[in-house]
């Protein structure tokens, strides 16, 4: 909202600076966003929150300076004077729907002269962003941006039965706008009509149909106080937003609708002349009541943690014009008067008192309180040392939307069982399902970093997924963390050829997760993925619970995202594994008596795989600690279709020295098993 | 026997002298000093001689072993420095040719602005509770005292799943579900991710926030400065000036905003505060007793203050960036700048 000082300065004296102006209302509440010069004046561009209607105009603004600094306010004239012919031989007005139209005042004015408004009021409108279109008109806004009461101007030759009838609308309704928007109105809609139909949406905007025009001579002044709610629900179903209606859904005063109207009717009649019949029609079906609200000086001080004197208070009060009395066992009463729409308990009070008195010169004290125990989500020392632990490892944290586009989705295959949840309103269709995945969002980010040219990509999230289901409340939303990598296993640098990376590099970064969140009981089991490609993918199983997928992005996937050559992912469900991580075991003593190694390479006929030998050594030896790989090889000395596998095996006895007899025994033993069960052969 | 000790010890210094590494050195060792050695064996032969002449010849024999030994350890510690020093220049490095290691990832900054706030916060008392993104109306809205067709709506446009159901504007539902499920004295605060309908280089349609609130008896709006004062000293810096300036939100009465001085112009006025020397940190107020009423909290036994920063403020204002949309970008240019 813009604020004239000059037109501030008519209803009260300020020799203060426009600066310190601007300084006071922001420590008031009445946050001053900018601050212009135009023509000599200044205009204040102020931040009017929802519950302080009385801001949006002149009077408002300069009624609170006034608290402030112990003025007086002046209010505008509102003297008009009559002709002889009463209003009622003119016009009717009836209410047919009084809980959404608690007041309707009306005068008639004959016989003016339409035409360009005085031009100091034309310079002032403009200077505050409205646009002049003629002396009627303008008068309506003028005293709406003077008094915060919205007004409408009817030509009244055109009003059919010459009356005004104040109802809901009927479902299927249609009116014409001013806009000249053709609106489909329902009968939650207030609607101001003539004899026959409506003439204007109630509150928010007037009819083409009644519209004051260049030829119009008489008029009908509507100065109405509307319900709230009623204005704000049929502005936000027609997405009509107007000066009047954001004035009305935010509460206008009741008892200020025939002040602001004799306000107009003078104008009007000061710069387009005509006669004004005598009388008001004024309608008041549903008259408010006095307001007062009780508080208590002690309650005030002890909310705010100071010491304001009773006598000060008084005089903050009666500075806004609540009029405070003294009642009985420490209880004061205020009045509200109709403009302070916001204060209806206490705690308006304790914030009016502290406003005045200023929000600084409340104390800075720390609590003291009863001893509350400090305690965290264990998800979140997990979290952070999930993200610790990859960040070591090469990768970056990144941040996603949680809304992604339905079709990224399908194409990754990730769609098929329930619907994932969906917006009403998204921004985009980019942006319209809630994620079901991570993925999408890592491998935007990597099409964004290749297409920037940054050649090794090692990208991670950690977030919420929204997983649809009908037992839970829409979607149950879990942790997890996925990631994403393509280029190098180590850069090209001046000590070594870069290497291209692969399955073993994605699978290595879950197994060093894994392993550095204290688990250890890890293993892999093939798992067929449209996203991934055939044979490069795998369940990442804890114990025997399936945490999430690992693998080599097919190709589509890689072509879609702009990858060029192979890239991997892996998404974990930190569900599935946080009671595993961070369990702390009692420490195993290190072993006293020395180790002795073995190696055993063997020709592995196809289809036998590492791990399956790997299992089954460590179930055939004695004393056997660890079995590693380390080494593959395929070629020359070996048959097609057959690679060479060797393996390390590590015995250790807790208790003894091993002999190498027994050692050399036990490898025969060994050796035996893995021949029958895979037909294996010794190197 | 003697002119024999003084000969052999003549030839032993010779060839220790000459030795030109410890293993050459080694094998003079051996030759002379060693159990089939020459000087050993003159040792051995001393029995021959008569039982006068013994002791001088011991004597000659054992200090010919002392001297060919000073000598053996002062040849091999100039050996030593000669190959150290040889070494040395064999393997002389560029010291300024580029160090080998893995290249490491990198934390995203909102994280890192994260979990300062929270450690402040954690300091000050405050424990962390979450709740869910997808939210009902009801925790979001209305039990925060913003009835539906209320402008204050207007505040927060929301992206909605169905009439009953959207994705949380704020973190404050989480103050409700707090309240309903423990009962005070308490203090959170409760971070997470939150959306609103908007999109543009200051605004986000996801950002991430910290609810905090604190409910006892006694609780005041003095506590609500303190705590929030202590929080901006320990994140922008002791010297920042804070302010606390009226304001309004559903949810708390009264409510205030609180700001500091600029960290761009230090308070002279420049285009990030708008020429006001002042930056909008975040909002706060007593808790309103709707809210109170909506969990069953006596509002007169209790009282609490709650709060809410945006943290993609904070880490704007301490980078200096300009353009919110960087955050969700993910280039890893940018992404390498922090932590």
């Amino acid at each position: 909202m813009k604020i004239s000082l000059q037109w501030l300065q008519e209803f009260v004296d300020l020799e203060e600076k426009p600066q310190q102006l601007a300084e006071d209302l922001t420590m008031m509440g009445l946050e001053v966003e900018g601050m212009a010069e135009v023509d000599g004046d200044n205009i204040f561009e102020i931040g009017v929150t929802p519950n302080r209607p009385d801001w949006l105009s002149h009077l408002g603004v300069a009624r609170e300076l006034a608290a402030l600094y112990g003025r007086k306010v002046r209010i505008p004239e509102t003297g008009v004077t009559e002709g002889d012919l009463p209003v009622e031989a003119m016009s009717s007005v009836e209410i047919e729907a009084p809980d959404a139209c608690p007041r309707y005042s009306a005068r008639v004015i004959s016989g003016v002269k339409l035409g360009k408004s005085p031009e100091n009021v034309r310079r002032r409108l403009e200077a505050l962003g409205v646009r002049s279109i003629n002396n009627v008109v303008d008068a309506t806004n003028y005293v709406m941006l003077e008094l915060g009461q919205p007004l409408h101007a009817f030509d009244y030759s055109r009003l059919r039965e010459n009356r005004i009838v104040v109802r809901k609308a009927v479902e299927g309704e249609i009116m014409s706008t001013l806009d000249g928007q053709k609106r489909d109105l329902d009968d939650g809609d207030l609607l101001i009509c003539d004899g026959l139909g409506p003439v204007a949406i109630a509150g928010i905007m007037g009819g083409e149909n009644s519209e004051v025009e260049d030829d119009t001579v008489d008029l009908l002044l509507e100065s109405a106080c509307f319900d709230p709610v009623t204005i704000r629900k049929t502005s936000k179903r027609l997405g009509l937003s107007t000066d009047a209606s954001f004035r009305f859904e935010r509460g206008t005063d009741p008892s200020a609708t025939t002040i602001a109207l004799n306000r107009l009717a003078r104008l009007i009649n000061e710069w387009a002349g005509g006669s004004v019949c005598s009388g008001i029609l004024d309608l008041h079906p549903r008259v408010e009541g006095e307001r007062k609200v009780r508080f208590r000086p002690v309650r005030v001080n002890s909310l705010l943690g100071t010491e304001i004197p009773v006598d000060s208070m008084e005089s903050i009060l009666a500075g806004l014009d609540l009029e405070p009395r003294k009642g009985k066992g420490g209880w004061w009463t205020v009045s509200v008067p109709g403009y302070r729409r916001d204060i209806a308990r206490e705690e308006d009070v304790v914030e009016e008192i502290a406003r005045i008195y200023g929000y600084q010169k409340v104390p800075i004290t720390m609590p003291i309180g009863r001893t509350v125990p400090v305690r965290s989500p264990e998800q979140r020392k997990l979290v952070h040392r999930v993200k610790s632990l990859l960040e070591a490892d090469g990768f970056f944290e990144t941040i996603s939307f949680s809304y992604v586009s339905r079709s990224e989705l399908d194409d990754l295959g990730l769609t098929g069982g329930p619907e994932p949840v969906k917006l009403i309103n998204p921004i985009s269709e980019e942006m319209s399902v809630m994620r079901t995945s991570l993925l999408p969002g890592l491998l935007n980010s990597a099409r964004f970093n290749v297409s920037r040219r940054v050649e090794e990509i090692r990208l991670y999230e950690v977030g919420r997924v929204f997983l649809p289901c009908n037992t839970c409340n829409i979607a149950e939303e879990r942790m997890r963390v996925s990631a994403v990598m393509a280029g190098n296993r180590c850069p090209k640098t001046w000590y070594g050829e870069g290497k291209r990376a692969d399955f073993f590099d994605v699978k290595g970064a879950v197994e060093n997760l894994l392993r550095g969140m204290g688990i250890e009981d890890i293993s892999f089991s093939e798992l067929d993925m449209p996203y991934l490609q055939t044979g490069q993918g795998a369940w990442v199983m804890v114990g025997d619970q399936p945490v999430g997928p690992v693998g080599t992005l097919d190709r589509d996937t890689r072509e879609r995202y702009g990858i060029k050559g192979w890239a991997g992912c892996f998404e974990l469900d930190i569900h599935r594994f946080q009671d595993e991580a961070l369990k702390i075991s009692p420490y195993r003593p290190i072993p006293k008596f020395p180790e002795v190694l073995r190696d055993l390479a063997l020709i592995v006929p196809p289809m036998v795989k590492a791990g399956e030998i790997k299992m089954t050594v460590m179930d055939a030896g004695e004393n056997l600690r660890a079995v590693h790989v380390f080494d593959e090889y395929r070629g020359k000395g070996v048959p097609a279709g057959h690679r060479s596998l060797a393996f390390s095996l590590h015995f250790q006895s807790p208790e003894r020295t091993l002999t190498d007899g027994e050692v050399d025994r036990n490898m025969v033993g060994i050796l035996k098993v893995l021949k029958k069960k895979f037909g294996v052969k010794l190197r | 026997m003697k002119a024999k000790v003084g000969k052999l010890l003549e030839e032993a210094q010779k060839e220790i002298a000459s030795a030109g590494s410890l293993k050459e050195l080694d094998e003079v060792k051996v030759r002379f000093l060693g159990k089939k050695g020459r000087l050993t064996a003159l040792l051995k032969s001393l029995g021959e001689l008569s039982p006068d002449d013994r002791p001088a010849a011991g004597q000659a024999v054992n200090n010919a072993r002392k001297s060919m030994a000073m000598s053996l350890e002062e040849r091999a510690g100039s050996i030593s420095a000669e190959e150290r020093a040889r070494d040395s220049e064999e393997q002389k490095a560029d010291i300024t040719m580029p160090g080998v290691s893995r290249r490491r990832g990198y934390r995203h900054p909102i994280s890192l602005v994260m979990e300062e706030t929270l450690d402040i916060f954690q300091g000050l008392g405050f424990s962390i509770r979450q709740g869910p993104e997808i939210e009902k109306d009801y925790y979001n809205f209305e039990a925060l005292n913003i009835p539906k067709n209320h402008p204050a709506r207007d505040m927060q446009d929301t992206f909605y799943i169905d009439t009953d159901t959207v994705l949380r504007t704020h973190t404050s539902p989480v103050q409700v579900r707090t309240m309903e499920s423990e009962s005070p004295p308490m203090r959170i605060v409760s971070p997470g991710k939150v959306y609103r309908v908007d999109f543009d280089v200051t605004h986000s349609p996801m950002f991430h926030q910290v609810e905090g609130f604190m409910v006892d008896e006694g609780v005041s709006f003095s506590d609500l400065k303190g705590v929030l004062t202590q929080f901006m000293l320990q994140f922008f810096g002791e010297s920042t000036p804070v302010r606390f300036r009226p304001s309004f939100f559903p949810f708390t009465e009264p409510s205030a905003e609180v700001d500091i001085g600029c960290v761009i112009c230090g308070g002279a006025g420049c285009r990030v505060c708008s020429g006001t020397g002042w930056i909008e940190i975040l909002g706060a107020g007593m808790i309103h007793p709707e809210v109170f009423r909506s969990v069953d909290y006596d509002s007169e036994k209790y009282s609490g203050f709650a709060f809410g920063l945006g943290i993609e403020r904070l880490t704007m204002l301490r980078y200096e960036i300009d353009d919110i949309r960087l955050f969700f970008e993910n280039d890893t240019r940018f992404l390498s700048q922090f932590g």
